[in-house]
């Protein structure tokens, strides 16, 4: 062991900056940094500073049960389970979030209170506490640098959850530039959210997606089915699948040992929205299956990654929607192989 | 914040700054990415200085901010910045890969280490910081700061050519000896 730390100490001696680190900026701006969120927290009544100091300083839920008005409060980590999960590294928001509010006027979110609660391609989805004990729902584009927030408090966020959008005034409108997500209480009613274009991503998020139809995102769905896109019996004789419409399967891909089917999902095991999902075959010495689902506003609007691990051999793909373009940082990792599928070499 | 705290968070920087660097480059194997983010420690410290700065090592405290940034993002499905190349030759000419490695910073020798690993590998035998400080300041259990070493110094054993003269034959590198087995 030590001839390797003795080449990883001599590898650290010839690691040499570029460049001066500028120390001087970096001070004068954590000093901006620390006078704007003193005005921030001045601004607000003082016995929510008072509130707020104690939930900075013991990182606790601003709700104590002795006051009155917080007992007709449910709790945050009574309204949803990620309150009650441990805060790991990811869970953090972005630096944006961190030490001010981005809205001005609103409350500066609790730290120690965000959790990472979807991500999607293009959106990092977060809840946190505001300092004022209100329930937000942070939204993060983290290509473009920019976010949203909304918040509610807890008796409101029980009823009704919260959303929030994130649009680019100069957008076109496209899946890359806009986001509409609903942060949803535990015990909500999920069967009641697909009204209005909403689609489940996790469990306590949905998000809006286009009205529009399995042909329009996968136009292989419209060709004829061809022999070979019909899945055939696994070697035991039981179906690949029984979750998708026999008549809608339609070879994506094939290679030696991996096929790849799209369709449609049957309309029992749906939720009113169609969806698309994507199945796979491996057969190497000896066979597996797998197959995985997607609203189809979902579908369009990021595609559908799926993996299979058996036998010692992994397949990971990703099912493509018309028109879908990987950007360049995406391609260096995905190698598109047929018109709606990419497929990431094992690491 | 008063001006003996302004001195003294001056002084603290200017001491950490230079290893700080270094860290965050490790980790991540970009200078530009590396100063971004001990910018950021910097001000995150900063804001938080009149409660640490007596704490015994402040400087952990920035090193826990670098490293969360740094594994956070690339945990993150668009996080795809690019890579330091992974290309140590594969040929077992003993000499070249001897000055290939001789060449190589700390960002291509921690190549092909997982962040969290680079951040122990770094803090563990670069910083000669114990299994206990390590843990602490990645916020993880003492066992798993031994156990990311060891497995950690076992990739970079293969990947540097470090090869121990009493199992390998004279002339034959670790990896080619896999490729054999």
């Amino acid at each position: 062991m030590d001839d390797v730390i003795e080449r990883l100490r001599a590898a650290d001696d010839r690691s040499s900056p570029p460049h001066v680190f500028d120390l001087d900026t970096g001070l004068r701006l954590a000093r901006v940094r620390a006078r704007r969120r003193r005005v921030i927290q001045g601004a607000v009544g003082v016995s929510t500073v008072a509130a707020a100091v104690a939930v900075a300083a013991g990182m606790v839920w601003p709700d104590d049960p002795s006051d009155s008005a917080a007992a007709d409060n449910p709790k945050p980590e009574q309204l949803l389970e990620a309150f009650t999960w441990e805060q790991k590294p990811q869970d953090e928001l972005p630096d944006a979030y961190v030490g001010e509010a981005s809205t001005p006027g609103a409350d500066e979110l609790v730290e120690s209170s965000s959790r990472l609660v979807a991500q999607g391609r293009h959106v990092d989805y977060w809840t946190a506490l505001d300092e004022a004990g209100n329930i937000c729902l942070v939204l993060y584009m983290p290509e473009h640098g920019t976010g949203a927030q909304e918040c509610r408090p807890p008796a409101a966020f029980a009823v009704e959850g919260v959303t929030a959008e994130l649009a680019d005034a100069e957008g076109d409108g496209s899946r890359e530039q806009n986001s509409e997500a609903w942060l949803i209480p535990d015990g909500y009613d999920v069967d009641a959210i697909s009204a209005d274009r909403w689609a489940l991503m996790m469990p306590n998020l949905a998000v809006r997606v286009p009205d529009i139809e399995p042909t329009e995102v996968l136009s292989v769905l419209a060709e004829p089915q061809r022999p070979e896109d019909r899945m055939p019996t696994l070697p035991d004789g039981r179906e690949i699948t029984r979750s998708i419409v026999d008549s809608t399967s339609r070879l994506v891909y094939r290679a030696e040992d991996v096929q790849v089917w799209a369709g449609l999902r049957t309309q029992e095991e749906t939720r009113g929205q169609p969806e698309i999902c994507v199945v796979v075959y491996m057969s190497h010495d000896s066979w597996a299956t797998a197959n995985s689902c997607a609203t189809t506003g979902l579908v369009w609007d990021s595609g559908l990654e799926f993996g299979l691990e058996a036998g010692g051999h992994e397949f990971h793909g990703w099912l493509l929607p018309d028109g879908f373009e990987l950007r360049p940082d995406e391609t260096q990792e995905w190698t598109v192989v047929a018109p709606n599928l990419a497929v990431r070499e094992p690491e | 914040m008063r001006a003996e705290l302004e001195d003294s968070f001056t002084r603290l920087a200017s001491a950490e700054l230079p290893r700080l660097r270094r860290f965050a480059y490790g980790i991540c194997g970009d200078w530009h990415r590396a100063d971004d983010m001990v910018q950021l420690a910097l001000k995150r410290m900063y804001l938080r200085w009149p409660r640490i700065h007596t704490a015994a090592d402040p400087g952990a405290y920035a090193r826990t901010v670098v490293a969360r940034v740094a594994i956070s993002e690339t945990r993150r499905p668009w996080w795809r910045r690019e890579r330091i190349s992974d290309a140590v030759p594969e040929v077992a000419a003993a000499d070249d890969v001897a000055v290939a490695v001789d060449r190589m910073d700390i960002a291509q020798a921690l190549s092909g280490l997982a962040p969290k690993q680079r951040a122990v590998v770094v803090l563990r035998f670069l910083e000669d910081r114990s299994v206990d400080e390590v843990a602490e300041i990645l916020g993880i259990a003492p066992g798993t700061v031994k156990r990311q070493s060891h497995d950690a110094i076992a990739h970079l054993r293969r990947r540097l050519h470090v090869t121990d003269h009493a199992q390998a034959a004279p002339g034959v590198s670790e990896p080619q000896k896999e490729r054999d087995a």
